[in-house]
């Protein structure tokens, strides 16, 4: 007998293993040694045992926050109220720009200086940016948390035309990601006019002029201290983190200015299509005007996208495709749909936040002769959710969401 | 039907609305989520509760059963198959990749239908993992829920039926996996590596390839499934001893040209940091890449063109294959697989410093214990090393090993691994690729 069960969060060992031995022997087996008794800790009980977090506002409005759950290693990062929705049509592209610039040496240290520091202890520097954030953390051992991050950058004239290619050749990479392309062209349309309609990356002609001053200007209006949070996970002392950031980052701008403004962003109804029959298969985003992240209609949304929806590894949202080897006896009735007519080879349904506004909706890759039917199925299932979705069908939805989330919180 | 109400408000209605709370527009009367809840309650549990160790019991019938608690709201519980690629025959050949795909339809206890509908209402995924030495069925749950998934794996493999009805739909995944499989170089480059260093037994594909996707009935299917999991109590698979030397070098279309070059290395769990003394994947995003990644100095000096170069490794319970990956423009191929080969040269003659030990010591630990802060991923240590060696090994406490390595242990190790016999497998445009008897 070589196979085996590893499982945690175990509370009836013996019951288990009764149910497993019994049918290859005919007969149940016997614990060999017994299980030290831990206390039965239910599904309600232990969504109370997480560190808690700990939040303090340092006097020019920074934020500190971290949930301390012991362990050696830690993630602490700093998280950027700036995003490409803060550019204008003269500089987008400015704030993923400085993403690329964030590594490349300090005032303290030069680029070479900084990668043997960070290689040489076996920690990660990473960073990246969305419509409204701009996020740079470091993974590390607890007792090396990083104290020279972002504040002191040099944005060297050299530098900056070095990573002037690095950013287009990214775009070429970014242009043969259809998915990528898709959801740029969603929100070039959905919101077009404003910020948010803009990409992230910015049009080929800004990334080939963006100056040093453009990337100055940009730290100056938006890197500050109220709009950043800097954050941390793992092991890490809430106190200590705050005295550092106390003495780093006291120097930010505490004011609120009228470039902290948000402004808001209109959605249009609208469709863009670009035709290539050579194509194989055609890639297609539907969607309506969703919620905020704070808004409390958030959780309402996802649990929709989890009717239609399956759990996957790698995003909190309802996906499918066909290798899922349930086949037709899946749950979704949209998946069914997909299998029963040979429609869609994907699909994921999403719900992608912004401050005030979101976009809910579907992203679905079939075979150009199936589309029209697939979105014939797509709206009728839309329809079916507004009017008559079942309370079984809720039910799996918020239990599949719930396993989901806590897929995500795994790890620091 | 539409609730008339809505369109036309009634008098009546309004002065009740003033009084009561709204009764439609949930939304509107929640709270909003950046608000603290008012009835949040925190601390109804005893906090510090005792960390927890690995726990192996053993079940008369062999099959052992391990567990840890996390005390997370989130479970995950698998199966382990000691049957794989490495393991399978002449007349089995690619049937790993088969069961993989065929994990979770009926059997004589359920229905596929039942299994799918009923983990699912209970929030749960089902998952089929194979690679070279192991099979793995495994389910995210809620805690609560663990008995029950364990009842849905456990006829899985308990009853197994394979109905030839319901074989059709695996079979077509085959070929979308096979299909994918060729779209990604990467893959074929290491596929076939595997297969000219090791033959047989881990040179086995884990795909099964297109002359065998026929190969298969259901009754054959449920035999090799009853004999793997049941019946040979101790199968022990041919252990690997040699490691054949040879190189494989195929054409595809693209400007690039992808090579891994290696030799035999560690095998599971022993000194496998070896790997970071070469140089692996990127520390810090959009970083220069080059400042401890000595096989990609060694590449890039050695080209103006655009290079990749990175340590590879492969470790399996009895061998294991450590080397390079190296991508390069198909000009530059020659200079660069000649610079990386000399690294292979410096190291084995003991030019690895203080500074490089400590760095590859603090770069693995770092790894294994930042590894370890997933669930996932102590799922699958605990699950393969008790398959492995039947005892488990923390990575806390394999941290400590490596701290206790010395320079004199790693010298001695690099030594044996970097003079080791090597194999060659490289893809793309190939036209100026060097063979390994000019590289060598």
């Amino acid at each position: 007998m070589a196979s085996l069960i590893a499982f945690r969060g175990l509370n009836n060992a013996g019951r288990l293993a009764k149910l497993l031995s019994s049918s290859a022997k005919g007969k149940s087996g016997v614990l060999a040694c017994k299980r030290s008794t831990s206390t039965a800790l239910s599904y309600e009980q232990s969504l109370y045992n997480v560190p808690e977090t700990k939040v303090t506002t340092l006097s020019n409005g920074m934020r500190v926050a971290s949930e301390d759950s012991g362990l050696s290693t830690a993630t602490v990062g700093l998280w950027i109220d700036a995003g490409s929705r803060f550019e204008t049509e003269k500089n987008n592209g400015v704030a993923h720009f400085l993403e690329h610039m964030a590594f490349k040496g300090t005032k303290n240290r030069s680029q070479m200086e900084l990668e043997l520091e960070v290689e040489n202890m076996g920690a990660h520097l990473n960073a990246y940016t969305s419509r409204e954030q701009t996020v740079y953390y470091a993974k590390v051992f607890s007792q090396d948390i990083p104290k020279d991050i972002i504040q002191n950058s040099t944005l060297g004239e050299a530098e900056i035309e070095r990573e002037r290619g690095v950013v287009l050749r990214e775009m070429q990479e970014v242009d043969t990601q259809l998915e990528e392309v898709v959801f740029d062209h969603l929100h070039a349309t959905a919101y077009q006019g404003t910020p948010l309609g803009r990409t992230i990356l910015g049009p080929t002609e800004n990334v080939k002029t963006i100056s040093r001053d453009d990337l100055v200007e940009y730290i100056s209006n938006h890197y500050s201290a109220p709009r950043i949070v800097l954050a941390a996970a793992g092991g890490v002392d809430h106190d200590a983190l705050v005295k550092l950031a106390e003495n780093h980052f006291s120097g930010l701008r505490s004011t609120y200015e009228t470039h902290d403004k948000l402004t808001p962003c209109r959605y249009t109804g609208s469709e863009i299509r670009v035709r290539d029959d050579d194509m194989p298969l055609a890639h297609v985003a539907l969607a309506v005007e969703g919620c905020g992240w704070t808004h409390p209609d958030y959780f309402g949304l996802m649990v929709a996208n989890m009717v239609s929806g399956f759990v996957t590894k790698c995003m909190l949202i309802g996906s499918w495709d066909r290798s899922f080897s349930a086949g037709r006896n899946i749950s979704s009735k949209l998946a069914q749909d997909m299998v029963q007519h040979n429609l869609a080879h994907s699909f994921m349904s999403f719900n992608t936040c912004y401050t005030d506004t979101g976009l809910w909706g579907i992203y679905f890759v079939s075979d150009k002769m199936a589309i029209d039917n697939t979105i014939y199925c797509i709206q009728k299932e839309w329809m079916r959710i507004c009017t008559s979705v079942t309370e079984h069908e809720v039910a799996r939805a918020k239990n599949l969401l719930k396993t989901n989330i806590l897929m995500q919180l795994d790890g620091v | 039907m539409l609730p008339l109400w809505r369109g036309l408000p009634s008098v009546s209605r309004s002065l009740t609305c003033r009084t009561s709370p709204v009764k439609r527009l949930f939304a509107h009367a929640a709270s909003p989520l950046n608000e603290p809840l008012s009835d949040f309650q925190t601390g109804n549990v005893e906090s510090n509760l005792p960390t927890q160790s690995v726990q192996v019991s053993s079940l008369a019938n062999g099959l052992k059963v391990v567990s840890l608690e996390t005390y997370s709201p989130k479970s995950r519980v698998g199966l382990f198959i000691d049957a794989a690629s490495r393991h399978e025959t002449p007349e089995t050949l690619g049937i790993t990749h088969m069961l993989r795909n065929a994990a979770f339809l009926g059997n004589e206890e359920r229905s596929g239908f039942i299994i799918a509908r009923e983990l699912e209402h209970s929030g749960a995924s089902l998952e089929a993992t194979c690679d070279r030495e192991r099979l793995i069925y495994s389910s995210d749950c809620l805690r609560d829920n663990v008995e029950f998934v364990v009842k849905n794996l456990a006829s899985v493999v308990n009853k197994p039926a394979f109905y030839p009805w319901e074989l059709e739909g695996p079979m077509k995944h085959l070929k979308l996996d096979l299909a994918m499989k060729d779209s990604q170089i990467q893959i074929n480059v290491v596929e076939e590596l595997h297969r000219v260093a090791f033959r047989k037994t881990l040179g086995n594909s884990l795909y099964c390839l297109p002359h065998r996707t026929g190969a298969f009935s259901p009754d054959l299917t449920i035999k090799y499934f009853q004999l793997k999991s049941y019946t040979e109590a101790n199968y022990v698979g041919q252990r690997m001893a040699l490691v054949g030397v040879g190189e494989v070098i195929n054409f595809r279309p693209g400007p690039l040209v992808h090579a891994v070059i290696a030799t035999e290395g560690p095998r599971y769990n022993r000194l496998i940091y070896s790997n970071k003394l070469l140089g692996v994947t990127p520390y810090i995003k959009w970083g220069s890449n080059v400042a401890t990644n000595r096989v990609l100095r060694a590449a890039s000096n050695s080209t103006a063109e655009a290079c990749a170069a990175s340590a590879f490794s492969a470790s399996y319970s009895d061998s294991g294959l450590f080397g390079c990956y190296v991508v390069a423009e198909a000009a530059s191929a020659p200079k660069v697989m000649k610079s990386v080969v000399d690294q292979f040269a410096k190291a084995s003659k003991g030019d690895i410093s203080d500074e490089d030990v400590t760095r590859a010591k603090n770069q693995m630990k770092a790894h294994l214990l930042m590894n370890s802060e997933s669930q996932d991923t102590i799922f699958e240590d605990i699950g393969s090393q008790i398959l492995t060696k039947g005892t488990y090994t923390s990575p806390g406490e394999v941290a400590a090993v490596v701290d206790s390595i010395t320079k004199n242990d790693v010298l001695t190790v690099a030594k044996r691994v970097f003079s080791g016999k090597p194999t060659l497998s490289a893809a793309g445009d190939v036209s100026l690729m060097p063979g390994l008897d000019e590289l060598f």
